[in-house]
């Protein structure tokens, strides 16, 4: 019985079905702004095409973020009330495994950056550990001096193992839109995508990665499950800073 | 099977079954995350209403993106929560209303998205529905009118008489041309420093307050007209209190409040009763927050039974945003076999006059 993968977390609009170690059909979009328009015929279309019935589903794998907070709302909120009405059980799986991945038979580290304007990133750091392809350093927003910051670093410890070559994979519109500059601090140690089709976030991913926390029983609540959007609405964060000073103010 | 095909095969056989019409409401389109389930369109099984009310009151107002993710957490819990007061299951539902517009697009999306979830997982029927008929159908829950009706249709958001000669079908006679009534009443009671949500707090100072102690201006645009103009009451209530403050004297606050609410009041009155007058509808129903407030109820009150003709307000708790009306507003959209297809949008400044143009299911009745 298959599981049904969503994001929408990005341009990317990406849904795939498979079980473990096998994928049965994948649709991705790039060009879409409508998440909310085309994201549920786009599953209906793929599950259809594979003579699938949402009934036959056994879970979903989501996309949580992070990336832009009204489009990763859309397939979270989706499999939410799937989960509940097929009484399945959900996973959330970053989004930016669904975007390393391109990298995983790669030797190099692998950087997944998800433009968030002002020099921003939403970045994590993945590498090939003994065949298997590892989560290095979580999800993060970062300015590009503090990615470049980490790639260096990381860079310290990968020269300790002659295994590991002194090269970092770095992908994504984060990285297309900051190319020059990646590629004049890091000097030849930056290797890009060779191809747009390593670009963008997949579904398929999702699964590698989402299956086994599912099989594992390691899911989450359709209830509570929420995205992960790494940052605090600017509104909160600002009333918060000013009950922390208020707090600070207060004579003890 | 696709969706479009399920959705036929369960409403010809729920209609052949002749079991009770049960439509799941959500709504979504602002700070209210809420879910209901109403029996033939009328009776109300549950509706539960979980407010922000509390989160948004420390900005000042409702901040959208806070309110977005607060939906997405609350909105399965609410939904539960609703079935099992109303003692149903999904398989009972004959389908699902959902608010697509208008409102905050974020918020509206979280509510679609998730009906769209639900209605393609299970094969039910989608009603999109418009928010302001919701507020309009909140009158039908509490054994209002039939058509044909008037609306007066008053909240933070909207100021508008509404001609409705049939179920599903409407037109606007006057509508405001600046500020909504309730837009202007939460910007008067922010200068006088009332805590938000500040339009109850002037409705309860204005009833003990003098009405007549200052001479606020009426728009009534000209003798025809049934058009609402509030900017210039609003610029009027704020240059009254400023102009007393640089004088160095007191304004009341009762007074002041009692002397906005009489203007308000008296506008929106005076222009249903033209209304009335031209089109010859004898039933008026009130629809949207500013529906609760109490000088508007026993003004139009007192001077329908004045002129003869009927008015319906929703029960209080109904005024306010919650998905009781929406299903309400859902189930003559049911009885038609009016239902929308996955690719169904959260549209942010939908008219009422453009929603039977959204398009629907192409339906092939056995």
């Amino acid at each position: 019985m298959p599981y049904l993968a969503l994001d929408t977390a990005t341009t990317s609009l990406s849904v795939a079905v498979g079980e473990r170690g096998k994928l049965f059909g994948e649709a991705t979009t790039q060009l879409s702004r409508n998440h909310s328009v085309k994201l549920m015929p786009m599953v209906e279309n793929l599950l259809a095409d594979l003579d699938l019935d949402p009934t036959q589903l056994q879970g979903f794998v989501i996309g949580r973020g992070p990336g832009s907070y009204t489009g990763v709302r859309i397939a979270v909120t989706a499999a939410k009330a799937m989960a509940f009405a097929l009484n399945l059980p959900l996973v959330g799986v970053s989004t930016l495994d669904g975007l390393a991945r391109h990298g995983a038979v790669s030797d190099a580290l692998v950087v997944p950056m998800l433009d968030a304007r002002r020099r921003q990133s939403y970045t994590a750091l993945y590498e090939n550990q003994n065949g298997f392809f590892v989560k290095i350093q979580e999800d993060k927003l970062l300015v590009l001096d503090d990615i470049i910051r980490a790639i260096n670093s990381r860079m310290v410890v990968r020269r300790l193992d002659k295994t590991k070559p002194a090269q970092v994979l770095l992908l994504g519109d984060g990285a297309e839109n900051h190319r020059d500059e990646l590629q004049e601090k890091l000097g030849d140690k930056a290797r890009f995508a060779t191809s747009p089709a390593q670009n963008f976030v997949r579904a398929a991913h999702l699964l590698d990665v989402g299956i086994p926390l599912l099989e594992a029983g390691e899911v989450h609540d359709p209830a509570t499950f929420a995205p992960e959007y790494l940052q605090l609405v600017e509104a909160e964060a600002k009333w918060l800073a000013a009950q922390q000073a208020a707090k600070e103010g207060e004579p003890s | 099977m696709g969706y479009q095909q399920r959705v036929r095969d369960k409403y010809n056989a729920d209609r052949a079954s002749g079991k009770p019409v049960v439509i799941l409401g959500i709504e979504t389109s602002c700070d209210e995350t809420s879910a209901s389930v109403i029996r033939d369109g009328r009776e109300i099984l549950s509706n539960v209403v979980s407010s922000q009310i509390e989160i948004h009151k420390r900005f000042g107002g409702v901040v959208p993106e806070v309110a977005s993710r607060r939906h997405v957490e609350n909105v399965n819990g609410v939904v539960e929560e609703a079935l099992t007061q109303a003692g149903v299951t999904l398989d009972d539902l004959s389908a699902v209303g959902v608010t697509y517009g208008p409102g905050l697009v974020g918020a509206l999306l979280v509510g679609v998205a998730w009906a769209k979830g639900l209605c393609f997982a299970k094969g039910i029927p989608m009603i999109g529905v418009q928010h302001i008929a919701g507020h309009i159908y909140a009158n039908f829950l509490s054994g209002g009118m039939e058509p044909p009706l008037l609306a007066l249709v008053v909240s933070g958001g909207h100021t508008e008489i509404v001609h409705m000669p049939a179920h599903g079908e409407f037109e606007f006679l006057g509508r405001t041309r600046d500020d909504a009534a309730g837009e202007a009443y939460d910007k008067v009671a922010r200068a006088m420093g009332l805590p938000y949500p500040g339009g109850p707090v002037v409705d309860r100072l204005a009833q003990e307050g003098n009405p007549e102690a200052y001479p606020f201006p009426r728009a009534w645009i000209d003798d025809e007209s049934m058009d609402f103009s509030f900017s210039g009451l609003k610029s009027a209530v704020l240059n009254t209190m400023h102009n007393a403050e640089q004088r160095g004297e007191e304004w009341k606050q009762a007074d002041i409040a009692a002397s906005f609410q009489a203007a308000v009041v008296e506008v929106l009155v005076e222009k249903t009763v033209r209304a009335v007058r031209k089109t010859g509808v004898r039933n008026v129903v009130v629809a949207g927050g500013v529906a609760a407030n109490r000088g508007l109820r026993a003004a139009l009150q007192k001077r329908a039974e004045l002129e003869g003709f009927g008015v319906h307000f929703p029960s209080l708790d109904l005024c306010t945003d919650n998905a009781a009306m929406i299903a309400a507003a859902a189930f003559p959209m049911y009885e038609a076999g009016r239902f929308h297809d996955l690719d169904l949008n959260a549209v942010a400044s939908l008219s009422l006059t453009k929603w039977a143009d959204t398009p629907t299911i192409p339906f092939l009745v056995k």
